[in-house]
């Protein structure tokens, strides 16, 4: 758009019309008033003259055109300045004094057009005379005038350029670029160019501007007969503000979906920029011990929840069970947490559903980030395959630990005069790559990730010890291809086979030997189709197997006299494999309504046979005005055991499927734009839970332990409160309360007790706040119940082990002690025209709380020591990114 | 995910190792049930089954070895559990009430708890049939009083229908002979020793009462077996299925003066790769501060309810 001037036009005609309404006015209602507001006549002297009468009044005859303000006008920015006028006896304006201002540059632009303007004598009486009006100078941008209709010999370009924003050199949209000394302006496309045609060689003064970021001003020289390109680099206002990016509402079905975007994943303090880890703070997450990063829903097993790749199941959450999170926080879109009555879409877990969703690789540059410290390095890279071409985008990251180089000096440093030596070598790796292509309607992605943990001990031996040697090895590689396309039809289809490959393998000494590997095999088909306004209709598959080879060796028992037998040599093939089918309809009768009835149908394949399930669900919402919604749901969740429990040999083949029914409730309020209350309430049963069993059964004519049965049995049930602040430029932030109560019955004592991760009360505050100058910082308030425990009164002596057991009173009758820790993060940005510099410091534990985990007992449990948690823990970060 | 340089590894390390003041369990510092025998320790079906078996206990008191005390004696049958710990009491006292039976009550010494056990009927009869299903256990509870309260220990005596071909009921262990610095040391025949007098080499750093550290003298004790008496069995092991084992003994060491390096060993095993399978020598170093006397005791265990312990004396000049 191109603007060249502003024009009054008509405006200042109405201005005129409107002042000899005022000035009748004020004439009329200020008989005897001398200043201020109204039309004021000159008082002769001698006597009480009689109260002067306008006869006529002032009209405009010459306007002048006052200069518009150009940064104002480069914003479109209009404006009204007030005057009282004196017009004297020949129309000339005498003076002009500002009684409403819109500021200094509109007020002088105004004051010097006015003075120039030339009236007609007003008339007092009928003689001219000279009067005081009130007058108000329009500004009003206007669109520029149609072009002549001649043939124009369009002017060759010679100012051209790009405003990218600094650091991370993100095209700018729609930044205005305004030339003031040459009344030129464009403005930049989406890919942040521009160009200008015409423009006067010389000294060009340059102001770029947009509301995002800060107003940008150069001078750049521009020769005759060249092009001359400017690259600009803009600063945004809040330096390093955090982003949100809407690609489009995500329909919300679910009664408690939480999303939480990349921002608020990397930034949590105490969670050292781990994106699984800041899950802990949502409602209905119990708190993990120490840095553990189990994820505890609602007071279920870690192993209830199933943990997802844009919706591949991963076997590991964390290096090494409790260190960094598998998958780079780069990669990281976003990730979507159900902690319960999730959709007919998934299944196979009783607790909750993670589905980390990772993002598609920037399609128009490259962009990258490379970290390096102590523990580990890694980089991550994402671009086009081709500038030019469409042949997509792709990105990768790796990362890899050096704790294998640390450890051995320190052990060694702590190592006691004759103690064995010990190297100890644990080391992690892992990487993920995606390359996504659209063509046409088609839509191509390929994601290939994968993880790996190594751990070789060797100690040396000593007078009271003999050399050992482990080494163990486990990871996951996955490689997952996937299409959609929206057809004619209105049906979006899509489709993504996955392949994978888990192994795990150990090796203590030269004796004991063992793997336990799988191949899997993961499919995921969906189609959806708005079937009618208000109907939508969504089917799809969901198939999922993994071939197990379980091989062991071990040495065997030789007699007296006799030659070591070989090894014995155990080779099992365990297959565990449930294919799902789904359909969830999306039903709205009216728009306030929204019901969510589905249905999967689910068949495991287990070593002891098929276990058919059928999973109906049903969500509703109902919108009572803008700002309340209520939501229900209920819906019947199952899962398989885990693979040992029921491995023949190693466990118990005939053991069933695991249930849960869930139902929740609640509202969602918002109380402002950014503001969201949700509050609901969840009541779970639990039952046929696998415990262990000390019976024996029949198999094959032969008893034999039963090992594991599905007599397990228990409830969760409680409230969970969410108020969250939505990710602004500046902040985020949120407060999560639950109090619940989750409990499994105990065959000993004939009563429910409380599970191991029972809190009765969860509650955290986070926030992070992004000053100027670069800054940001961040709390995290954690308090929460203590563990059930049980009450222990003394020991009793086992003659047979040689130790003692404890005398416990009622199971889980007794609390730890409540939990409560403060953490803090502090990072400073720096932004340069082409990267960015941050670092950071994160404080965990602030005020040293003992916070105790467990309890330590002596050996006949007479003495007890509180077993402290993490104290006081700096960490210190440095993140270069490109 | 941004670098990070974390400063407190090494605290994060030391936190594993730490550790609390506790007692150890290998220094008598007051009464204590160390162990308790049964003989047999096995019964078996397919053989004439005694009426009873003899159980005795091996109690401890530094301040009054020969003292007089209260002592109670139940038993109980548990059901049979199929989770692994063959020959060893599960984690539980008799219930009380209905289902156990007190078997004595009386006044004994410390040096002389023991009593015959009667077999309970209905497992005779079990016994007689020598069946191969699973059979319900005796559990048998000591109680003697003390001044901190009562101490309670159980013991199982293991009942099985039906061995095995050819494998023999369980017994308990014996030991050939201790050695102290390599020569014999003789039940009855205390051992006289110097104080603090024993080359630089075998002088080890011991806490005292005060929190110094002081140099002591430590003395190397073997006990001495036939491995030929080791048993085989048969038991669920690793592979889930039943594997040919063979027993391997378990030594618990004890003293009312002084300290062991290690309170427990084991008799080598060649299959075992822990660091720990270095062969059952203990390590005694003597207390801080001169003593007249000092009693040792080892219990030593087959891991599936036989047991057995000795008794040896040391006296400083």
């Amino acid at each position: 758009m191109f603007v060249h001037s502003r024009r009054l036009g008509v405006q200042a005609r109405a201005s005129a019309a409107r002042l000899l309404v005022v000035a009748g006015v004020l004439l009329a209602a200020s008989a005897g008033a001398y200043e201020g507001a109204g039309i004021q006549r000159q008082v002769t002297d001698g006597g009480v003259p009689p109260p002067p009468q306008l006869t006529k009044a002032p009209e405009l005859l010459e306007f002048v055109e006052a200069a518009y303000p150009p940064e104002a006008l480069a914003r479109g920015e209009g404006a009204e300045v007030a005057f009282f006028i004196d017009i004297d006896e020949t129309g000339k304006v005498a003076q002009a004094e500002v009684t409403r201002s819109a500021g200094p540059e509109f007020d002088a632009a105004a004051h010097e057009a006015v003075l120039k303007l030339r009236f007609s004598p007003a008339e007092v009486d009928g003689q001219p005379a000279p009067v005081r009006i009130e007058y108000v100078y329009h500004f009003v941008p206007k669109p520029p005038p149609e072009p002549e209709p001649t043939a124009v010999v369009e002017k060759p370009v010679n100012f051209k350029g790009r405003v990218v924003q600094r650091g991370t050199r993100d095209p700018i949209a729609n930044a205005s670029v305004y030339l003031p000394e040459q009344g030129l302006a464009t403005e930049t496309d989406a890919d942040g160019r521009f160009e200008l045609r015409g423009v006067t060689p010389g000294r060009l003064k340059v102001e770029i501007s947009e509301p995002k970021h800060k107003k940008f001003y150069t001078v750049e020289e521009l020769k005759e007969g060249e092009v001359t390109e400017l690259t600009a680099y803009l600063w945004q206002k809040v330096e390093g503000g955090f982003e949100t990016v809407v690609t489009g509402a995500r329909e919300k079905k679910e009664v408690a979906r939480r999303t939480l975007q990349k921002q608020e994943l990397q930034s949590v303090p105490g969670t050292f920029g781990d994106p699984l880890r800041v899950l802990q703070n949502m409602p209905g997450m119990a708190r993990a011990p120490y840095i553990s990063g189990a994820l505890l829903v609602r007071g279920s097993q870690p192993q209830d929840t199933q943990v997802m790749i844009d919706g591949v199941p991963i076997p590991l959450l964390y290096h090494f069970a409790g260190g960094p999170s598998v998958v780079n926080a780069s990669f990281i879109d976003r990730i979507d947490f159900y902690p319960g009555a999730y959709g007919a879409k998934y299944g196979r877990a009783l607790a909750g559903i993670v589905d980390v969703g990772t993002r598609p690789p920037e399609p128009k540059r490259l962009h990258g980030l490379v970290d390096i410290d102590l523990l580990d390095s890694g980089f991550y890279l994402e671009a086009p395959l081709s500038s030019e071409k469409n042949y997509g985008a792709v990105a990768v990251a790796a990362r890899r630990s050096y704790i294998d180089v640390l450890l051995p000096p320190i052990l060694e440093a702590f190592r006691e005069p004759g103690a064995a030596s010990t190297v100890a070598s644990p080391y992690y790796w892992d990487y993920q790559a995606r390359y996504d292509l659209t063509l046409g309607k088609d839509r191509l992605g390929l994601v290939v990730f994968g993880s790996s943990d190594l751990l070789e001990i060797s100690q040396s031996g000593s007078e009271e010890t003999q050399p050992f040697s482990l080494d163990t090895s486990q990871g996951f590689h996955r490689l997952r291809m996937s299409w959609s396309r929206p057809t004619d039809s209105g049906w979006k289809l899509s489709l993504a086979p996955t392949l994978g490959f888990t192994p795990f393998r150990f090796r203590i000494g030269d004796l004991f030997k063992g793997s336990i590997t799988s191949q899997d095999v993961n499919l995921r088909g969906a189609a959806e189709k708005e079937l009618w306004k208000g109907l939508t209709f969504e089917t799809g598959i969901d198939l999922n197997a993994a071939f197990y080879k379980v091989q062991f060796e071990f040495p065997q028992v030789a007699r007296p006299g006799e030659e070591p037998p070989p090894p014995q040599v155990i080779k099992q093939y365990v297959d565990v494999a449930s294919y799902a089918a789904y359909a969830e309809t999306v039903w709205s009768p009216f728009e306030q309504l929204k019901i969510v009835p589905g249905i999967r149908f689910e068949a495991y394949d287990l070593p002891g046979g098929w276990r058919p399930s059928l999973e109906p669900r049903i969500a509703a919402r109902y919108a009572l005005n803008d700002w309340l919604t209520t939501k229900a749901a209920f819906g019947v969740y199952r899962q398989a055991p885990q693979p040992a429990e029921v491995a023949p040999r190693f466990g118990n083949p005939e053991l069933g499927l695991l249930r849960s029914r869930q139902t929740a409730g609640g509202i969602e309020w918002k109380l402002t734009d950014s503001l969201l209350l949700d509050l609901q309430g969840f009541y779970n049963w639990r039952d046929r839970l696998v415990v262990s069993s000390q019976d024996f059964v029949e198999r094959e004519g032969e008893q034999v332990p039963e090992l594991y049965d599905n007599d397990g049995r228990g409830r969760a049930y409680g409230i969970e409160l969410l108020l969250k602040h939505d990710l602004t430029e500046r902040f985020y932030g949120w407060v999560a309360y639950t109090l619940s109560r989750s409990v499994q019955f105990d065959d000993d004592a004939k009563a429910y007790v409380p599970v191991e991760f029972d809190q009765s009360h969860i509650l955290t505050l986070v926030g992070s706040y992004k000053f100027d100058g670069g800054w940001e910082l961040g709390m995290r308030f954690r308090l929460t119940t203590g563990r059930p425990e049980t009450p222990i009164s003394g020991g009793t002596f086992n003659s047979d082990t040689g130790g003692y057991f404890p005398v416990e009173g009622a199971p889980g009758s007794a609390r730890g002690a409540t939990f409560h820790q403060l953490d803090f993060r502090a990072e400073k940005l720096w932004t340069f025209e082409r990267w960015k510099l941050s670092v950071y410091a994160d404080l965990q534990n602030v005020y040293n709380a003992a916070n105790p985990e467990a309890t330590l007992w002596d050996y006949r449990y007479r003495e007890n020591a509180p077993l402290r948690g993490l104290p006081f823990i700096p960490t210190f970060g440095v993140k270069g990114e490109f | 995910m941004p670098a990070r340089l974390i400063l407190t590894l090494t605290a994060l390390l030391a936190l594993t190792a730490c550790s609390y003041d506790f007692e150890r369990s290998s220094e008598i510092l007051d009464r204590r049930i160390l162990a308790i025998q049964v003989d047999p320790p096995e019964l078996a079906g397919g053989a004439p089954a005694p009426d009873s078996v003899q159980a005795r206990a091996l109690v401890v008191d530094p301040s009054d070895p020969l003292a007089v005390t209260e002592v109670r004696w139940w038993s109980c049958l548990r059901p049979p559990r199929a989770a692994d710990g063959v020959g060893t009491a599960e984690n539980t006292r008799c219930p009380e009430g209905e289902g156990t039976t007190l078997l004595a009550s009386s006044s004994a010494a410390l040096d002389a708890v023991s009593l015959n056990v009667p077999l309970p009927p209905e497992l005779a009869g079990f016994l007689a049939t020598g069946s191969d299903l699973p059979s319900p256990q005796i559990h048998v509870q000591l109680e003697i009083d003390s001044e901190r309260g009562p101490l309670v220990s159980v013991k199982q005596v293991t009942v099985t229908g039906k061995l095995p071909e050819g494998q023999e009921p369980n017994r308990n262990p014996a030991l050939q002979k201790l050695t102290l610095d390599g020569a014999d040391w003789l039940p009855d025949a205390p051992r006289t020793l110097k104080y603090g007098e024993c080359p630089d080499e075998k002088k080890k750093e011991v806490e005292a009462e005060d929190g110094s550290l002081v140099r002591v003298c430590e003395h190397d004790i073997e006990p001495l077996f036939d491995e030929a008496e080791s048993q085989f069995y048969e038991a669920r092991g690793f592979s889930g299925e039943k594997e040919l084992e063979r027993e391997r003994l378990r030594f618990a060491w004890f003293t009312d003066a002084g300290s062991f390096r290690r309170g427990t060993t084991l008799q080598f095993d060649e299959r075992d790769p822990s660091p720990d399978n270095v062969g059952p020598k203990a390590f005694w170093r003597e207390p801080p501060t001169r003593t007249e006397r000092a009693t040792l005791w080892v219990v030593f265990r087959d891991g599936r309810g036989g047991t057995a312990w000795e008794r040896r004396e040391v006296l400083f000049e």
